[in-house]
């Protein structure tokens, strides 16, 4: 499927005026932008690594998950909002770039993990559940994750 | 859904998507090795 015509109508909204002609704004949003991805990143490190048992071993798994996820959902709205507005402002290039698309998928897989798989597999007692199970959900979530921040970082470079 | 089910699926949808990206990765070594020679030279 092309999505050309939703990239051609983005870059002539209001909001790629906006984004195109004041800087200042455009700063201010990616701020928020950078802000939001390092307490998605954050929160899903702290709670990957303590299903892993590296970290906060002391602190029971579901209580960590649970006071760690309500932020991730903050930090995905932030993201998409903040992003939504400064991707306005060079549309049709990312629509060239791999490494957005890539991102997309990305961010796509990692919030589909995040609420099909992660959240209702591993909200309350984890008992039951054999522990290289957790592990394996933990590891492949920050491998998502990874890619999604390290394909974020290449659309710069290229 | 009943619990032990979906962690089989889980489990299977996570070894795929570790393995896919090791596989995926695995074939682009030099693609991501002259790609940071060109962001840090």
């Amino acid at each position: 499927m092309d999505l050309l015509f939703l990239f051609e109508w983005i870059d002539t909204s209001m909001l790629a005026e906006i984004s195109k002609a004041y800087g200042g704004v455009f700063a201010v949003v990616q701020t928020f932008h950078l802000g939001a991805m390092v307490l998605l990143g954050g929160m899903i490190l702290v709670g990957d690594l303590r299903l892993l048992n590296i970290t906060m071993s002391d602190i029971p798994a579901p209580v960590v998950l649970k006071n760690t996820e309500r932020w991730v959902g903050y930090a995905l709205v932030a993201i998409v909002l903040s992003g939504i507005f400064m991707m306005s402002a060079v549309a049709i290039k990312l629509y060239y770039n791999v490494f957005f698309l890539s991102k997309m998928v990305g961010l796509f897989m990692g919030v589909c993990f995040f609420y099909l798989i992660r959240k209702p597999l591993l909200n309350g007692d984890h008992s039951e559940l054999n522990p290289w199970s957790i592990k394996i959900i933990a590891v492949t979530s920050i491998l998502i994750w990874f890619s999604v921040a390290a394909s974020g970082r290449w659309i710069g470079f290229s | 859904m009943n619990k032990k089910l979906l962690e089989r699926m889980s489990v299977l949808v996570s070894v795929a998507i570790v393995v896919g990206w090791g596989i995926f990765w695995g074939t682009q070594v030099v693609a991501v090795q002259e790609m940071l020679k060109l962001a840090y030279g």
